[in-house]
This record gives structure tokens, sequence and C-alpha cells, in this order.
């Protein structure tokens, strides 16, 4: 899977399968995800696509453990990656974070921090030595597609920017971490059209070096940047196919009405 | 109110007003627009002149006596002309200092604690216990550090003074923090921690940055009320007529000599008093404006580099 023309220029992370077996996963009562299961090829991007409500955030933040955080969340079932089972007593969430990324719907880079200490944030949390930050955060928005657009302010502030360089502010600040996946909760949802294709651009780059997760509504991205596709309908797995498999012959019915834009 | 006349012909759309009823309808929201306005001005009038009224009061009766000596001398002895009040002015701000290093830290900690496990049992007693604090008069915590500080160490001093403010500072602190780092969207805080930020630092870098505005000015507001509390200081700080920085032994404070000057039978003492009054409020307004101007300063440091144009893109 390893693209090697982003091996040289990059450090050299092994991205990794992610296996899901029998995820459900509540809210108190509320059950988001019933029974999920589905498989992440490593360095490979899967799109989940579905209508509100029917647990795509969820799923995602079961993968970096962020769910566990809201107060009466639980889940139950398996989900490895890179073979490790990431529930299991001896996995140190914090330390899974820093290998598994997230970005969310809306920009939120850190409003008190200039725009070089909030790609420094999680490289600094994680204790890295101070004199490699700066080569790490210039070549974090160096493969963000920022660093020639904020090399001059990098210590202004990050809410100078504008939506779209603050959602690659936040990439940057994701991949400074060096994680080997990359989850992605509607990444251009709140981006304008030229926004949102530098987004894709960068997740087709991210291509084989780590292993990215796209939640998004938008069914043409899904059909543009991810090798493989999940739907999922009321917390349930309906189908899982390559992209363009699932949007051309879709073997589920409601697959079918739901990409053809009959509900949802 | 006549409907207005309906038109005849259905050509034309059907609630066209003659110009006179248009008039008279303008005439009317304006009438209304001026009762309204004249409302809302005398009803700010009404917040605002107590405020001014003390103000100008103090600062009228104040001036006359507030002379450089004021600041530099400690007060003469009763009859003897001049005299300042240099001590209370010391005394006020160590007082002041001794009650932020203790309720600051205390106040904020404990705000954010109640900010991060709202949930929790803990959390419910500490907010309830809070209010409750911030609901006591305050001659009564005066009572409770002279019975736990004063009493068992023999003598009044300034630090129990400080203690006795802190205890005022610390409730307005929590809930201010907590209300503050509430308001915090938690997206942000779930951004640090998907970084691999432990709580503690997303809590610290995240929520309690990003709301330090609010409780820099709530703490100043608590501050302000400690500086000019008088009750708690009766039975701790005491007062002290002549100079003293030491914070085992009884310090003078500004309201303390206020009280005193304010009884005295002497005309010049009584001034004093006023003038005193006036310091008082010149140090609150000089540590807000200070305390602020640091905010901002961070601020249009970290504004400094605008956006350059012809880069934005979304």
């Amino acid at each position: 899977m390893g693209d090697l023309a982003h091996a040289v220029s990059q450090p050299v992370v092994v991205a990794p399968s992610i296996v899901v077996r029998d995820l459900t996963a509540a809210y108190g009562r509320a059950v988001a995800l019933r029974g999920i299961s589905f498989t992440c090829a490593p360095g490979s991007v899967t799109a989940i696509i579905g209508p509100s409500g029917c647990g795509k955030s969820t799923l995602l933040r079961c993968m970096n453990r962020l769910h566990e955080s809201t107060a009466g969340a639980t889940m139950d079932g398996q989900l490895h990656i890179g073979g490790e089972d990431i529930h299991d007593d001896h996995i140190n969430p914090i330390a899974l974070r820093r290998r598994v990324g997230m970005m969310f719907q809306r920009p939120t880079p850190f409003p008190t921090l200039s725009i070089f200490d909030n790609v420094a944030a999680g490289v600094r949390a994680a204790g890295r030595p101070s004199d490699t930050v700066q080569s790490i955060v210039e070549r974090a928005l160096q493969r963000a597609g920022l660093w020639a657009e904020v090399r001059d302010q990098l210590h202004g502030s990050a809410l100078a920017l504008s939506g779209g360089q603050q959602q690659r502010l936040c990439m940057a600040r994701a991949l400074a971490v060096e994680p080997s996946v990359l989850l992605l909760d509607e990444p251009t949802t709140s981006l304008d059209p030229v926004g949102t294709q530098r987004i894709e651009e960068l997740l087709y780059e991210l291509r084989g070096s780590m292993t990215v997760v796209l939640v998004t509504h938008n069914m043409q991205q899904a059909a543009r940047v991810a090798d493989s596709t999940v739907f999922l309908l009321n917390g349930a797995l309906v189908e899982q196919a390559p992209s363009r498999l699932l949007f051309t012959t879709p073997s589920d019915p409601r697959t079918e009405a739901y990409v053809t834009g009959r509900f949802g | 109110m006549t409907a207005p006349a309906r038109n005849q012909s259905s050509a034309t759309p059907p609630d066209i007003r003659s110009q006179q009823q248009v008039a008279r309808m303008f005439a009317r929201r304006r009438r209304t627009d001026t009762r309204m306005t004249v409302l809302l001005w005398s009803a700010a009038t009404v917040a605002v002149l107590p405020l001014i009224a003390i103000l100008s009061h103090i600062v009228s009766v104040g001036i006359s006596a507030l002379t450089p000596s004021l600041f530099v001398r400690t007060p003469a002895p009763a009859g003897v002309a001049g005299g300042g009040m240099a001590n209370g002015i010391a005394g006020t701000l160590m007082l002041v200092l001794f009650a932020s290093l203790i309720g600051l830290p205390v106040g904020v900690g404990a705000g954010l604690y109640l900010a991060e496990r709202r949930g929790t049992r803990l959390a419910a007693t500490t907010r309830f216990v809070a209010d409750v604090l911030s609901g006591l008069p305050s001659i009564v915590l005066g009572i409770f550090v002279w019975e736990v500080i004063v009493r068992p160490s023999g003598q009044f001093s300034a630090l129990a003074g400080g203690v006795a403010l802190g205890l005022v500072v610390i409730p307005m602190v929590t809930r201010a923090t907590e209300e503050m780092v509430k308001l915090v969207p938690r997206v942000l805080t779930e951004s640090a921690l998907a970084l691999g930020f432990p709580r503690w630092r997303a809590s610290l870098v995240v929520g309690l940055r990003t709301a330090m505005p609010g409780i820099v000015t709530a703490a100043l507001v608590a501050i302000a009320r400690a500086a000019g509390e008088t009750a708690p200081l009766l039975f701790t700080a005491l007062g002290n007529a002549f100079w003293s920085v030491d914070p085992t032994r009884p310090i003078a404070a500004l309201p303390l000599q206020i009280f005193s000057y304010a009884q005295s039978p002497y005309a010049e003492l009584r001034a004093q008093a006023w003038a005193g009054a006036l310091v008082l409020l010149l140090l609150i307004t000089l540590m807000s404006v200070l305390a602020r101007s640091v905010l901002r300063a961070r601020r249009l440091l970290l504004h400094s580099a605008v956006p350059r144009a012809g880069v934005d893109d979304g």
C-alpha cells in the first residue's frame, strides 16, 4: 500500500489496518451503534456516510476513545488498530490519541495560541525535545499546504486566518504529532468549495502514508476521495464496498435509495 | 382604528393605503419611539445616577484633603494638624496581596474543578458550599478567622486579615471561573484531548486560558470588593496607627481608617476620611486598568500579524 514518493519525504509511519468487530456504543440508554463490523485497509481512505444521527460521529469517536470522555457513554465490542484492541486495559488513551489524529466539523484552533503554538501544541504535550519543535511545526504546515500562507505570521493569532486556512491549520496540528491514523468528522462542512478542494487534495496526498477515516455528508466527496465507503443507517451497518461500486451498483436497496437521494 | 378602504379594482394590490393613513401610521410609530426612548433613558439614568452621585461627591469632598503628605505620612496624633494615610495605603495593598495569594489559586482551582467535573457529588457539594460562603455576612468571616487564627496565635495580624479577605475572594472567583470555563466550547477541549493532551493539560491550556479574560474580570471585581471590606478586618488586621508592614503584626487598612476618621470630632480627620475613600477608589481603578492592559497587550501581541490580502481562500 505504501506510496514510495511520500515515504521519502516523510517520516516512516506504517499505516495500520483498522478492524471493527461487533462494535456497540451508547449514550446512557440511547444506543448509537448496534454491532458494527467492517475493516479499513492499511493506508486507505474509508468514507462513512449516512443520514444525520446514524452514528457516524460516534463511530469515529470510538476509534480514538474520545467517546468514553462523554458522561454516560458506553461501548462494547472490539476495535483493532494495527492488530491491537484499543479498548484493552493496557492501552493508554493519551498515547493512543497521539497515534490516531482527529479533525472536527468546524475549525477548532486554540483561540489563545498563535499559529505556531497551535501546531506545536500536540508536539509539546507529547514531550518532544523543544529544539525539534521548530522543524516539526514547519514540516507539518508544509504538509497541510499552509506554510507559504502563514510563514510571515507564525506568531500571530490563529483566529486571524480564514475558515479554510484554520481547518488546514487543524490538519497541520494533527499531522505534527505524526499519527498513523487520521479521523475526519465532516472536515469540509463549514468550508467553501475552494477550501474543500484543498482539504480533499491533502487527503489524496496522505493516502498510503496513513489510514484515513472520513465521515461526510457529501457523497460526491466520498466517491472522489475514498477507496472504500461504509453506509450506516440508524446505528447499523448496511453496506461496505469499494466506493466505485457502492455509488454505482449498491447491493442493498437502502443504500441505493440513500445514494440516489431518495431519503436522508 | 378604521380598516383601510379596500380598492374596488382587483388589478391594484388590496392594501395600498392613502397618503394620509401612512402619515398617521408613521406619526404613531414616532410617538411610540419617543416614548420608549425616554423610558429607557430614564431607567438608565436611575441606574447610573447613584454611582455618579457617589463618585462626584467623593471626588469633590476628598480632593481638598488629597495632599502629597497623605501618601507619605502616617497619622498624626489627635488634634495635631497634618498626618497622612501612608500606613493605611500600604496596609490595604498588603492585605489585598495576601487575599489574592490565598483566594485566587483556591478560587480558580475550585472553579476549574466545578466546570470539568460538573456531575460529581463533590462538585455539587463544593458549589453549594461556595454559594453559602459568598452569602455569609463578612463579619462572620472575621469572627471565624479570629477564632482559628488570631486567638490561637495570640495576636491580631496582617496575615489573619489577608485570610479573612481571601475568604471573601474565594467564592466569587470560584463561581465566576466555573461559568467562564463552561462557556469554552466543548469541541475545543475535545480537540486538545484528540491531540493526546492529558485531561489536566487540556483543562489548563485550553479551558483555563480561553476563559482567562472573563476570569481576570471576575478576579478584579472580587479583589475590589475585598479591598473595600471593613468588617472582616475588625477582628483580624485590627488596624494600626503606625507604619507597619510586618505580616505578623496588626496592620492599618484604608477602610478601617476611613471608618474611624469619619467618626472623628476633628474636621481635618473627617476630610482625610473622604480623601482616603478617594484613594481607595483610585487604587482599585488603577489595579483594574493595569490588569486589563496586561490582557490587552497579550491580545495585541497575538493579533499583531493581520492576514495578508489575497491569500484568503475560504
